[in-house]
């Protein structure tokens, strides 16, 4: 399944070779850590283990900064 | 930050009697919370961060560095909301769209806020950072930080501000402290302190955000529905205290409370020891501009120099 995210202002797309996809999994596969970034569907966030599908708006934050 | 369950509810409105759902954990304070009881708790640590370290009172005129992004942002919402009487300062630094788009996002939020956002051009003043960077032979995150504290506190003092608070957060001080340890760079780190007391034209700093992780401002910002830059300036890429930053955090997420405890351990056993062996340095005017300095031209005065032979 193909899942588009927003992250830092920026359009991408996430592939899975699953049908059930989780925010943790977009996070996991974005390399983020929830320790320091989440997920937001359809502009509420979503928990870990909150199942996400292609019609959902989803956005990445990651709250880390450099500089 | 390890998971919520499904259904847990929000541990201040349970103890109301009240059912709503909890949409945040923070496991190092044990607490799930609401959206709104998130916001509260976040406006009252910063409050009892201020009260703590005798940052400022509500007779205080503060100026807030803001940059655009999260925690600058968050901040200046915050205090604004907790009764201070708090105006934004921005350094339009010249780096092409990030700076062009941050003052954007800085200038709505201070309208939306209703509280001036003082602006002053980095070109206008000496030259914009991606031409700073050329002459200099520091990265460029230094030079920039060199003027950025330079104006602050110049027009702190011009537009009549007795304190600067910068958004540095728990993550931010956190990292630095890390980095200092490791190089056992005393000299920074008997400065690594959320207040800086005013002395011979330094304005006081403080930082009231040294104990809300980067995480708990995003969502703040989140919650209150603050627009804020959310790239990241052009300049910061490899910067190391991104790598320890996560490396913290994977410290943190099996151990949470371990960031805090650093921090908090560092200012109550190790700083007052560095402090006593402090010898006290009077800072000088700088000749050109007047500044304060402990060298006889300011840092900024110099790069001046340097950008005069360079063209
Ligand atoms: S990342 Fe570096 S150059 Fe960019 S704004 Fe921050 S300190 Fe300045
Ligand atoms: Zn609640
Ligand atoms: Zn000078």
């Amino acid at each position: 399944m193909d899942i588009e995210i927003k992250y830092r202002g920026k359009k991408q797309v996430l592939k899975f070779d699953k049908e059930k996809i989780t925010a943790g999994d977009i996070l996991k596969a974005m390399g983020l850590s929830p320790e320091y970034a989440f997920v937001v569907k359809n502009g509420e966030i979503a928990q870990e283990d909150e199942t996400v599908s292609p019609q959902d708006e989803i956005k990445v934050v990651n709250a880390i900064s450099g500089g | 930050m390890a998971k919520l369950k499904k259904g847990t509810r929000c541990s201040i409105c349970k103890a109301k009697g009240e059912k709503e759902k909890a949409v945040v954990f923070l496991p190092h304070h044990r607490l799930a919370l609401c959206r709104k009881h998130f916001v509260s708790w976040f406006e009252k640590r910063v409050e009892k961060t201020v009260k703590e370290f005798r940052m400022f009172s509500k007779k205080d005129r503060i100026l807030v560095a803001v940059s655009g992004g999260k925690d600058s942002l968050s901040l200046w919402n915050a205090l604004v909301n907790l009764g201070y009487q708090a105006d934004g300062f921005y350094i339009d630094l010249g780096i092409d769209q990030y700076s062009q788009d941050s003052k954007q996002l800085a200038l709505s939020f201070s309208e939306k806020i209703d509280r001036s956002l003082h602006i002053v051009s980095l070109k206008e003043e000496l030259a914009p950072i991606p031409v700073i960077d050329t002459v200099s032979n520091r990265p460029a995150c230094s030079a920039c930080g060199t003027v950025k504290r330079y104006y602050m506190n110049r027009y702190a003092k011009e537009l009549g501000y007795n304190i600067i608070a910068t958004g540095h957060n728990l993550d931010d001080e956190v990292a630095v402290l890390f980095g200092n340890t490791l190089h056992w760079d005393v000299n920074y780190l008997k400065r690594q302190y959320p207040v800086l007391e005013e002395e011979d034209g330094f304005v006081r700093k403080v930082k009231p955000l040294c104990k809300i992780t980067e995480k708990e401002s995003a969502l703040y910002a989140f919650f209150n529905g603050i627009e804020y830059i959310e790239y990241e300036c052009p300049f910061s890429e490899g910067a190391s205290s991104i790598e320890y930053k996560e490396l913290l955090s994977r410290l943190e997420e099996k151990h949470p409370g371990t960031k805090l405890q650093f921090y908090t351990n560092f200012l109550k056993n190790m700083y007052p020891i560095l402090k006593e062996h402090e010898k006290k340095e009077k800072p000088k005017k700088c000749i050109i501009c007047g500044e304060p300095t402990y060298a006889d031209i300011c840092s900024v005065c110099k790069m001046r120099e340097r950008l005069k032979k360079a063209v």
